[in-house]
């Protein structure tokens, strides 16, 4: 009986949830907001709470050149996806286009929420539709946990009955190039069999060719783990447990791809066989951004801010002050190209740093890209860093922005100690880049030219000077000898020739000159003197006489000599009349005395 | 004997090799008088008349100048006609008699980088003679700089034969040792330059393209064709044609004639 009543209560619950359902589904017709022929904006609810979602379809019945949607500040709502979808009809032979943009919305807040009217560019007329209120309630749960609404729908339909169920769904499948969307892939478990042993699904995610993909393991490395999620879902009186995985995609060629299935195993055991699950595919018909880009623009696709700030607003001239300027937004911010430092006179830009972060924020990946620039002040007083300009296509209003950074007023100050730096820019060491080159221009004419002659080292009269020094010395060198050591000194007179220098100049001697007394007496002292090697310039005779005593002289040769020395000093100091034949007897008394002297010095001497 | 001073023996030393020194300039130095002819040159230039222009220094260059100005600026007007190897072998030409000088350098390197193959910065340049100085001078200027120290030493033995014992004396010990060091270097380069220039006879083709053959005649194979600004060195000369060799491309060796190139050195 219990089990039958408790059977009938479910039945009627199921019955009234079923007409609940059907009455809603009744209730859940078209508002139109804007009667407008050309565009209107639908909202699927107008009562909804904060755990639910909202679809918001813009639709533009026309054709020709129509902008984005340039949506109004929504500050209480949260953007989960953005679809566009274009239908062409041709009836009776007219076309027609029906442009439709849908957006998930998500309210944050509860009470009474109003979307602004929405502008669309239509040829360059202004189309705009009428606000929408809708009202809010606090919704019941919060967190990581959220009812899947509006895209599970067509999930819910193949949930029946089916204990594991894949999906993968695109967020937007006609985006710009370079705009981000999000493939999601959600895994479905009937909730009753989580709490036995639950092998690990493998997924074989497909190949994102066509696309700079940040996927699972992506995010992983760089510290974002959240792109996974689970959730709880009720369909059809079935619990399951989702788990949702998301890879952010920018696509980066234009035209149509097609993302192959994502593949989960599910390995067996325990009794179970193994499941092999597959998703559909999905195709990405990508958009090229719309011609008009101004020239500031790089690339940039999504939305943008831009942040740039200084290290220090007071400095010292010839210290650099760090300009951080930080691009935040949901393109692709790590193919952003560096937004240009405008060139002045102020400021010398030294060195660039670039860092990367990522974040997730409201169903999106958010990057944060930073430059860091050393600034170095090439002038004192109250310089002003310039705005900085970064242009980007907005996807949301389907044009390039360009936002420009505020200025910052910094004060450099000269350094105390370095008074001596000039403040004259141009002074300033500056980064110089070649334009083109060319070959140096032609010389004037010096004042004299060289002409076709002979190399100087082949002239004879350069050898002549090179080789004069050379006899220049050797007679420099003989000179001084000479001067040092004359001959009547006899210091370096030799032994062995002092006889025959003797003999040849007392046969030189003229016998009838004045000079031959004079002359034999040198010679004599000279021949003495080389013999014994000793000075006998200033002996006199007797000091003579004891010195070739002393060295073996006999007795009568020393008589002999100073016979000789006697007679030339009679002459030379008294002199008569030159007897004829006289000197001459001398000259030859002498010769004979120099021959003994020679002989008994070499037996005495053995010289 | 009669005592000679020594400040008289320096009075002696300095003056006679300056004489001969002061004669040798004299001699070097008769120039021929046409030398306006270098400022219609330059006008012409100036005016983009380069064809004339550079009629007009090859006048002054037959004319006997020798001048590394004339032969630069030769160049600058072949180069502008386009004609890189005449202009190469001016620069070149100019080079040889003035090392040191940076803009032929720089436009040498300029016309020899619009040759199509291997365009080098400067022939036979390396790091040691960038280094050392007597690589930058002229035959000329390594022959003076002997000279001058080779009297260098020559005064600096008179000074410490008369002043031993004295300051100057010792100075001068210094003084020999380091000319000395130096005339052997100088002597050396010398040396090597004079040999350099006899044996390697530089050449540059002037002519658009140019059959180098196995042999001095038409009739033999063509080895290999080189472009007009190619440098080259000639091995030997027979009439008409010429054995040559590439720079820097050893092996690349046959006979062109005579016509087709220009030499660095005059014959």
């Amino acid at each position: 009986m219990v089990v039958y009543f408790m059977n009938l209560r479910y039945f009627i619950s199921v019955l009234l949830g079923t007409l609940a359902f059907l009455s809603l589904d009744a209730i859940h017709t078209e508002v139109i907001i804007a009667q407008a022929p050309l565009i209107r904006a639908t909202v699927d609810k107008t009562d909804l709470t904060t755990d639910e979602t909202l679809t918001l379809t813009i639709t533009i019945e026309s054709e020709g050149n129509i902008s984005q949607p340039v949506l109004p500040s929504l500050n209480e709502v949260r953007i989960l996806s953005h679809k566009t979808v274009r239908k062409v009809s041709l009836i009776n032979g007219q076309s027609s286009s029906i442009l439709t943009h849908e957006y998930i919305l998500k309210p944050t807040v509860d009470g009474p929420l109003t979307i602004d009217p929405i502008q669309v560019i239509i040829n360059g007329k202004a189309a705009e539709t009428n606000p929408i209120t809708i009202e809010v309630h606090p919704g019941n749960t919060s967190g990581n946990t959220s009812k899947p609404s509006a895209q599970d729908d067509i999930a819910d339909q193949n949930l029946q009955n089916q204990e594991y169920l894949v999906e993968s769904t695109i967020d937007d499948p006609v985006p710009f190039l370079g705009e981000q969307i999000t493939y999601t892939f959600r895994f479905y478990r009937n909730s009753a069999r989580r709490r036995f042993f639950q092998p690990r699904p493998v997924p074989q995610w497909p190949s994102m060719t066509g696309f700079w993909s940040y996927d699972s393991s992506t995010l992983d490395k760089i510290g974002i783990s959240t792109q996974e999620r689970s959730y709880d879902t009720v369909k059809y009186g079935r619990k399951y447990l989702v788990t949702e995985v998301r890879t952010f995609l920018f696509p980066t060629t234009v035209g149509s791809r097609t993302i192959e299935p994502t593949k989960l195993t599910i390995p067996g055991g325990y009794g179970r066989n193994t499941v092999t699950l597959e998703s559909d595919a999905n195709t990405v018909t990508t958009q090229p951004l719309p011609a008009g880009a101004p020239s500031s623009f790089n690339g940039a696709v999504g939305d943008f801010a831009i942040n740039v700030s200084v290290d220090n607003q007071s400095s010292l001239y010839n210290q650099p002050v760090v300009l951080s300027i930080m691009i935040r937004g949901s393109g692709n911010v790590e193919l952003l190209a560096k937004p240009e430092f405008p060139q002045n006179r102020e400021w010398r830009s030294v060195d660039d740093q670039v860092s990367t972060s990522f974040e997730i924020e409201n169903d999106k990946l958010i990057g944060t890209r930073t430059y860091r620039t050393s600034l170095l002040p090439l002038q004192t007083g109250e310089l002003v860093i310039p705005s900085i300009e970064f242009t980007y296509f907005d996807t949301l209003t389907g044009t390039y922005r360009t936002i420009l950074s505020k200025e910052i007023p910094v004060s450099v100050n000269r350094k105390s100690n370095q008074a001596w730096i000039q403040d004259d820019p141009v002074t300033v060491d500056k980064q110089i880049s070649r334009l083109a080159t060319d070959i140096r221009h032609i010389k004037p004419k010096p004042d004299k030219l060289d002409v076709n002659r002979e190399p100087i080292f082949k002239h004879p009269a350069y050898w002549l000077v090179i080789g004069l020094p050379l006899p220049a010395l050797l007679a420099v060198f003989m000179f001084l000898k000479g001067t040092k050591l004359p001959f009547r000194n006899n210091q370096f007179a030799s032994k062995s020739t002092a006889y025959r220098k003797a003999i040849r100049t007392l046969s030189a001697t003229e016998h009838e000159s004045p000079m031959v007394y004079t002359s034999i007496n040198t010679v004599t002292n000279d021949y003495i003197s080389a013999k014994i090697q000793h000075q006998t310039a200033g002996l006199t005779q007797h000091e003579l006489l004891i010195l070739l005593d002393q060295h073996g002289i006999s007795a009568s040769l020393r008589q002999r000599i100073k016979n000789c020395l006697n007679e030339c000093d009679i002459n030379r100091f008294a002199p008569t009349e030159i007897q004829a034949g006289s000197s001459t007897m001398l000259i030859n008394e002498i010769e004979t005395a120099i021959e003994e002297l020679e002989t008994e010095f070499e037996t005495n001497l053995g010289t | 004997m009669k005592q000679i001073s020594a400040p008289k023996i320096f009075k002696l030393a300095i003056i006679i090799p300056s004489l001969l020194i002061i004669t040798l300039s004299v001699v070097n130095a008769q120039s021929p008088e046409n030398s306006d002819l270098f400022l219609i040159a330059n006008n012409l230039y100036d005016k983009g008349v380069f064809g004339k222009s550079a009629d007009a220094y090859e006048m002054l260059i037959s004319d006997g100048f020798n001048d590394p100005i004339v032969y630069y600026n030769l160049g600058n007007a072949y180069y502008q006609q386009g004609k890189l190897g005449a202009a190469i072998l001016n620069y070149l030409k100019s080079q040889e008699l003035d090392p040191s000088d940076q803009d032929t350098k720089t436009n040498l390197s300029i016309a020899r980088s619009h040759l199509p193959d291997s365009p080098r910065d400067s022939a036979g340049s390396n790091l040691t003679d960038e280094i050392l100085l007597f690589n930058r001078l002229s035959t000329t200027e390594l022959a003076l700089s002997i000279l001058f120290l080779w009297y260098l030493l020559f005064f600096s033995l008179l000074i410490w034969i008369f002043y031993q014992r004295k300051f100057a004396g010792l100075t001068s010990i210094y003084l020999s040792i380091f000319s000395v060091i130096l005339l052997i270097i100088f002597s050396a380069a010398f040396v090597m330059r004079i040999i350099d220039d006899e044996s390697e006879k530089r050449a540059v083709i002037l002519s658009e393209l140019v059959e180098v053959r196995s042999g001095p005649g038409k009739n033999y194979l063509v080895e290999f064709e080189v472009t007009e600004g190619t440098e080259t060195r000639v091995l030997y000369e027979m009439t008409g044609w010429s054995r040559i060799e590439l720079v820097g491309k050893k092996g690349f060796q046959g006979w062109v004639p005579k016509t087709t190139f220009g030499k660095v050195q005059p014959p």
